[in-house]
């Protein structure tokens, strides 16, 4: 690894944009290895297809290449802009008349008969019955998250999974923080109505 | 505070987004309130459960997301 790559793994994520700003496209690879696994989940967790997720992070990366001479980092955090960009793919994915509606169950249930026959290739034991269970309540899970209203649902992934504020939450859903608390609120509710049966206090 | 507005707060509550007066608020509705107080519990069970879906590795691994080379000068 070179001097300049070292280095650029200690800078912020705002300081590597100003260096991309500046023409250093070696900062912008090092974005890239920050933000391409939490970005893959985010899509994955949207959509429910690997193959779509990746693309959609090879997407989000072009935008970030073309348009992130507009990026200021006086006026918002470099991952709130990401998933701003990452909020606008989604919501373009979603519009698109390509998508079925039922497409993510069908790839769930094809994914899920995929991992039983793995799991059931093994001898049976205490721990491949709690690995089924697990695998039972990830798909519910999967299921209702992917149930939600599609505003909810990038709120709540944004915040369970991403970890962003509220704030944060706001600026890449343009909306204020007030609508922010609400759809996490709905979001919860929906949540909690569908997975009943499921969790355990 | 009615119960529909401790709602909204309980659930920012879980995520620290909430000020001292309306944690203070929420404290004493929750005070009066067992339905809501056993609200919590619900949305602290439900937060346990999302983690089961936990990170994965994006396939691809050897494909890295490609940034196109920029003209000299």
């Amino acid at each position: 690894m070179s001097l300049a790559a070292k280095q650029l793994k200690y800078e912020a994520d705002e300081e590597l944009m100003s260096c991309f700003q500046s023409g250093d496209n070696s900062a912008l690879e090092e974005i890239v290895s920050r933000y391409r696994k939490p970005l893959f989940n985010f899509f994955y967790r949207m959509v429910g297809r690997r193959e779509t997720a990746e693309d959609l992070v090879q997407e989000t990366f072009l935008k970030v290449y073309r348009f992130g001479s507009t990026f200021r980092g006086t006026e918002a955090k470099f991952s709130t802009w990401l998933y701003s960009v990452a909020s606008n793919q989604c919501k373009d994915y979603f519009r698109s008349s390509a998508r079925r509606p039922e497409t993510y169950a069908e790839e769930l249930e094809k994914e899920l008969a995929e991992n039983f026959e793995s799991v059931l290739a093994s001898p049976f034991s205490s721990s491949v019955e709690n690995h089924l269970i697990r695998m039972e309540l990830q798909a519910a899970l999967k299921l209702v998250i992917n149930s939600l209203p599609e505003k909810e649902r990038i709120a709540i992934l944004l915040r369970e999974y991403q970890g962003l504020e509220y704030k944060e939450i706001a600026q890449a859903l343009c909306c204020p923080i007030g609508s922010v608390k609400v759809l996490l609120f709905r979001a919860r509710k929906r949540l909690r109505e569908r997975l009943e049966n499921f969790i355990i206090e | 505070m009615k119960c529909s507005k401790a709602r909204i707060l309980l659930s920012a509550m879980i995520d620290g987004e909430v000020s001292s007066r309306e944690r203070f608020l929420l404290k004493q509705h929750l005070d009066a309130c067992p339905r809501c107080k056993e609200e919590m519990g619900d949305l602290r069970a439900l937060r346990a459960f999302m983690s089961l879906w936990p990170e994965e590795e994006p396939s691809r691994l050897a494909r890295k997301p490609s940034i196109p080379k920029r003209p000299a000068g």
